[in-house]
């Protein structure tokens, strides 16, 4: 078993280009799948983290740093602590500044959330493409998200009248 | 950038409402063999059919329903189970998409929220309110609406619009900001919320000294309002002429918006159709309605006129086949409320019965009858024809006549001008001072936020 004293122990994370970011146990564990390779005992060296270049990587340990609790609590208490009015209202700041990304880093957070299953950031990431797609037209939907029109127009017309409602 | 990677587009689409997954379902065919697959829209689920009228003589009778046998077996139109004593009548305040917004004939003022499909219901705040019991203003009762849109979010929100003038004579009414009381079922909580007015009010609506030269008993009375695109439309008591609110949730401003030109005493039924939001209005020859639609475009709101209807011929046809709707009878009520509702059971049930009842809303069924040819005129054995509301994706409205005995009710399809019989409700009581009537899109969405 890794140790629990959170605080010290540091963690060494491993981006596939190469690059290594040491973070507190604590930090690495705001993700669900370190923690279980922490504590299963997988990660006494170095982890690996595949698929997540190092440019993304940092940007999600900086998540994680920032939403770590400060209060001295332990990694394994970190999702049950309630964080105070004034400090989520802040946190709530920081994070909108924090997605003021372009789509493809946002696209390539998202696979990252998922992956190293931070929910959170999932969350974050996730709701401006939700927003994206509820607040805009098919069109626009799929520019933003690349998305390649497959249909033929007689096709995509029958689809169009199997929901007619929701373009009225 | 694959968003094509199927986990995280699942995670994506399982957040999406209905409407939002409608759309994406057209973007490209893996999104839709994901919705599909998934069964992660479910429109049977939605309000997007009228399957019934319900209507409540508040302070009479229990409300009732009259729909299509599918819905009268199915969804009891008496909400005895909200009683909270054995005196307790719960009357049907408004309406939106299939949930009720419903009050206590008792003393108590405490309003629910019901989904009468579902059974599920959920108790509002105390409005907080300047009058209180035995003195009460009335002004706490009317002027409440009902904001629901499951197609976008399953949260509702109800809206209490003052209608109390500030003492200076002088003063602009509408004023701004307008302080408007605001329950949203996101915070369970009533809020203040201030709307600030875009463009001018005077011109179409006047000052606080025109208010209070109205009629006093304005407060009183109900006026249909229609939910669209996340802005309510609330039709406003005469001032200087008659005029709606345009409310906008989410930027909290209003408009001020002229109604049609209206006969003398006219009532403007507002409701939510297939391209807007539209309007009934009674001319001054009985029987005789015209509909206009709102049309928006850039900021300006125009009105179009649509229809002029008389419908004196279709309510002294005497040879019409009996109606695909029936009231629903006091026995199915009593069945129904005799046994709890398995919602997933129900929707499927619901669903098989809807498919065999044989009836749909297609304008070219052969038992629409044409009435463009019939002559303009009225005659006085047919009672005060009436507006009960409108299909909210067709251009559909339906009418109905409040005769002692007689109560046929007709649908009339704006596109084509043609009527169909739809059967005859149940006779009023002409007691009853206030009524509350409506088309009925049943709702069978779950986890009605605030519902036990």
């Amino acid at each position: 078993m890794a140790t629990r004293e959170a605080g010290k122990k540091m963690i060494m994370l491993k981006s596939p280009d190469g690059m290594e970011f040491e973070v507190e146990e604590a930090v690495a564990m705001e993700s669900q799948t370190i923690r279980k390779m922490i504590e299963d005992d997988c990660a006494d060296t170095a982890i690996l983290i595949p698929n997540i270049n190092s440019k993304i990587l940092s940007r999600v340990i900086e998540y994680c740093n920032k939403h770590v609790p400060t209060t001295g609590a332990t990694g394994a208490a970190a999702s049950d602590t309630v964080a105070p009015a004034a400090l989520a209202e802040d946190l709530k700041i920081w994070d909108a500044e924090f997605i003021k990304v372009n789509r493809a880093t946002r696209f390539n957070l998202i696979q990252a959330a998922s992956y190293l299953n931070i929910k959170g950031l999932l969350d974050l990431t996730s709701q401006t493409t939700i927003d994206t797609i509820s607040d805009n037209s098919l069109e626009e939907i799929r520019s933003f998200l690349s998305t390649k029109n497959d249909y033929l127009p007689e096709e995509e017309q029958t689809i169009r009248r199997e929901n007619q409602w929701a373009f009225q | 950038m694959d968003m094509m990677h199927t986990d995280l587009l699942l995670d994506i689409l399982r957040r999406l409402p209905p409407r939002s997954l409608a759309v994406s379902r057209c973007a490209c065919k893996a999104w839709r063999a994901a919705i599909d697959h998934h069964r992660l829209l479910r429109a049977d689920l939605l309000p997007l059919s009228v399957d019934a009228a319900v209507y409540d003589e508040l302070n009479i009778y229990p409300p009732r329903l009259f729909g299509r046998r599918s819905a009268a077996r199915h969804i009891p139109g008496e909400l005895e189970y909200l009683a909270e004593s054995r005196l307790d009548v719960p009357g049907v305040q408004d309406h939106c998409n299939g949930l009720f917004l419903v009050r206590s004939k008792s003393r108590q003022r405490r309003a629910k929220v019901v989904n009468p499909a579902t059974r599920q219901w959920a108790p509002l705040p105390l409005l907080p309110c300047a009058c209180s019991w035995p003195a009460m203003c009335g002004r706490c009762h009317n002027n409440r609406y009902l904001v629901y849109d499951p197609t976008v979010s399953p949260h509702y929100q109800v809206f209490y619009i003052p209608r109390v003038p500030p003492p200076d004579m002088t003063a602009e009414w509408p004023p701004t900001p307008y302080v408007m009381h605001v329950f949203s079922s996101t915070t369970d909580r009533w809020n203040e919320t201030p709307f600030v007015r875009e463009g001018e009010a005077a011109a179409v609506a006047g000052t606080v000294d025109d208010v209070n030269s109205c009629r006093r008993d304005r407060d009183e009375h109900m006026y249909y309002a229609a939910y669209w695109q996340g802005s309510l439309y609330v039709p406003s008591p005469h001032v200087k002429d008659d005029f709606l609110f345009r409310i906008n949730l989410s930027s909290h401003k209003y408009q001020v918006i002229k109604l049609p030109k209206g006969g003398v005493g006219s009532h403007f039924r507002l409701g939510k159709s297939k391209k807007g939001v539209y309007c009934v209005v009674n001319t001054n020859v009985r029987c005789t309605f015209r509909v206009w639609f709102l049309h928006e475009s850039s900021g300006v709101a125009n009105w179009v006129f649509k229809n002029e209807i008389n419908l004196q011929p279709a309510f002294s046809k005497q040879d019409w086949h009996p109606g695909p709707w029936i009231p629903q009878s006091p026995e199915q009520i009593r069945l129904l409320l005799k046994s709890d509702v398995n919602p997933k059971l129900i929707i499927d049930e619901y669903n098989e019965t809807l498919a065999r009842d044989g009836f749909d809303w297609d304008s070219d069924d052969e038992d629409l009858v044409s009435i463009t040819d019939w002559p303009k005129k009225c005659d006085t054995s047919i009672e005060g024809p009436d507006c009960i509301g409108f299909h909210p994706y067709k251009e559909i409205v339906l009418f109905n006549e409040r005769g002692v005995c007689s109560c046929s009710t007709v649908a009339y399809h704006l596109s084509n001008s043609r009527v169909r019989y739809l059967g005859e409700m149940r006779p009023r009581c002409h007691y009853s001072t206030e009524e509350i009537s409506f088309a009925y899109t049943p709702c069978w969405m779950m986890d009605l936020p605030g519902s036990n």
